[in-house]
């Protein structure tokens, strides 16, 4: 159980903000939206428990700025945009230079997404690939793959922390993993069968601290967590450990999770909610689905739904397993976070109780976790 | 029935000189059945092959296009050799083999879309990777242009009508 303090609300955006990104060390927060700027926000030298805007990042892209992300240096900083393209950010002493444009998708880019060893960049767009960008030098971006296999619009795409898997998420219910193979990139799986994949648009997963599992939201108002096992090739196989249903009413469209293993959700009903394992304590089992086999038997995986949310703080999420390494509870809900939609939540990378939420509400949030005293 | 009695041994059941009164109804309604089951073949058949074409045409078309690309690097490759770096050449060679493989000959071969996927991301690939995006366009991206009213590509053979 806790709570979620908000401490900051940082305005200045003129249109919805889309998406927020903590810098590797977490001394900046970038932002981008509707108004088709970028915007860093550092600590108040003179006040440190402020947040204020240090620069624009303006007059490059021509549309709406769906996405930014830091390189694993921080020092540059990409941004995709409904403009077809995605620029490359250089930024020294204050002063940020656009280093390159990559072009080639036919219509709006979603999401850029940087490998944790910064030599790659994926991005995805509405034209239903996605694309593999190799860092050459002298800020030269050559691509290395361009990879068909959605049927929809792909909404994300986000790197396994060891940097072996592409994810991919798209308009048309699937997940999609995605690794290299002799130079060129293969999809090693499709997360999508019925009763396991999602039923709607999946618009956004997330990697545990280690990358042994990987949370993903939903349109059809749940959140999955799934698990990784190792075949005996060495491959990944990724297996669902549960569903957690009942307790979001409408679309989610941000999931993130945190160091301390903290899930935090943003949804189409201006709500964050905080989930997380607790050991011990009764837990609900409800409706309990028939056990989806594990692949190599070594979790127990169920997939569980449970009465609808009546909003009390007791909520659980009924699914179990040998392990518990899928057991989770909502520890708090915070609505409304914004007036509006929330479209991003994104916790701090070294300071594990910091989130930052962005909203159709052109704002973004700054937000505390408190646990509740054990 | 009045006239029945006993029937001959030496005819067929269901030969009676009445059965065709008799069952007027149900004949008529099995050989309207068969006329149009025939009727609906020879339509049915005519549909087929005309959408068969098209399609063959269009799968004919966008492999064709590819094979005439690289045809064309290769040309000029061969008349300045440094002109693409390592990567291109590896990736004019990936696209090459991919043309050559494909089964134009077997139109029910599962993997036609999956083949048509890789050809086509590959291509895409290779025009970023020359800086090359705007001076060509992937057939079925122009067929798309033109259904959406966008600028007409001169002679382009997708509006042709087999």
């Amino acid at each position: 159980m806790g709570s979620l303090e908000e401490l900051q609300c940082l305005q200045g955006h003129s249109d919805r903000v889309w998406q927020v990104s903590w810098s590797p060390s977490g001394d900046m927060l970038a932002s981008c939206g509707g108004d088709r700027t970028v915007r860093i926000w550092r600590h108040d030298a003179a006040n440190p428990e402020r947040w204020l805007c240090t620069a624009i990042l303006e007059d490059t892209h021509s549309r709406t700025i769906r996405s930014a992300c830091w390189s694993p240096c921080g020092r540059f900083l990409a941004t995709a945009s409904f403009d077809r393209t995605t620029a490359v950010w250089q930024h020294q002493g204050g002063v940020w230079e656009v280093v390159a444009m990559l072009e080639g998708h036919e219509s709006e880019v979603k999401e850029v997404a940087w490998n944790p060893n910064g030599g790659m960049l994926a991005t995805c767009s509405r034209d239903k690939t996605v694309w593999l960008w190799e860092v050459q030098p002298g800020h030269e971006y050559e691509v290395v793959d361009v990879k068909h296999g959605h049927s929809q619009d792909v909404k994300t795409v986000r790197w396994h922390p060891l940097g072996e898997v592409l994810v991919s998420a798209s308009y048309d219910d699937t997940i999609k993993l995605w690794v290299e193979e002799d130079d060129e990139w293969v999809c090693a799986q499709t997360l999508a069968e019925p009763g396991v994949g999602h039923a709607s648009t999946v618009w956004e997963v997330a990697f545990d601290a280690v990358g042994e599992r990987m949370v993903s939201c939903s349109d059809d108002c749940t959140l999955k967590i799934w698990g990784c096992c190792r075949a005996d090739s060495g491959e990944q196989q990724w297996t669902l450990l549960s569903t957690l249903s009942g307790f979001h009413d409408r679309t989610i469209f941000s999931v993130d999770w945190s160091k301390q293993g903290l899930i935090a959700s943003g949804c189409a009903d201006n709500a964050i909610r905080i989930f997380g394992q607790e050991g011990g304590g009764e837990q609900d089992q409800v409706d309990s689905a028939a056990a989806t086999p594990g692949v190599w038997g070594l979790f127990m995986q169920q997939d569980s739904s449970r009465r609808p949310a009546t909003g009390s703080s007791s909520d659980k999420a009924s699914s179990s397993s040998d392990s518990g390494v899928a057991t989770f509870r909502l520890l708090s809900t915070r609505q409304p976070a914004h007036p509006l939609d929330v479209n991003c939540v994104r916790w701090h990378p070294t300071d594990p109780t910091l989130l930052a939420s962005a909203g159709d509400d052109c704002c973004i949030k700054l937000w505390r976790w408190h646990a509740a005293p054990t | 029935m009045a006239g029945m009695g006993n029937p001959r041994p030496a005819e067929a059941a269901g030969t009676d000189i009445f059965d065709s009164a008799l069952h007027l109804e149900e004949q008529h309604i099995h050989e309207g059945y068969q006329d149009g089951l025939q009727a609906g073949r020879r339509s049915g058949r005519a549909e087929g092959k005309a959408l068969g074409l098209q399609k063959g045409f269009e799968v004919g078309h966008e492999v064709g296009y590819y094979s005439g690309c690289c045809q064309l690097w290769r040309q000029l490759q061969t008349q300045d050799p440094q002109l693409w770096s390592q990567r291109v050449d590896k990736g004019i060679a990936a696209l090459e083999e991919m043309v050559a493989d494909f089964p134009l000959g077997n139109p029910r071969d599962e993997r036609l879309q999956e083949l048509m996927d890789g050809m086509r991301g590959k291509f895409k690939a290779l025009l970023a990777m020359m800086g090359l995006q705007h001076a060509y366009r992937p057939p079925a991206q122009q067929q798309q242009q033109q259904s959406e009213g966008g600028a007409a590509g001169r002679g382009d053979p997708a509006s042709f009508d087999f």
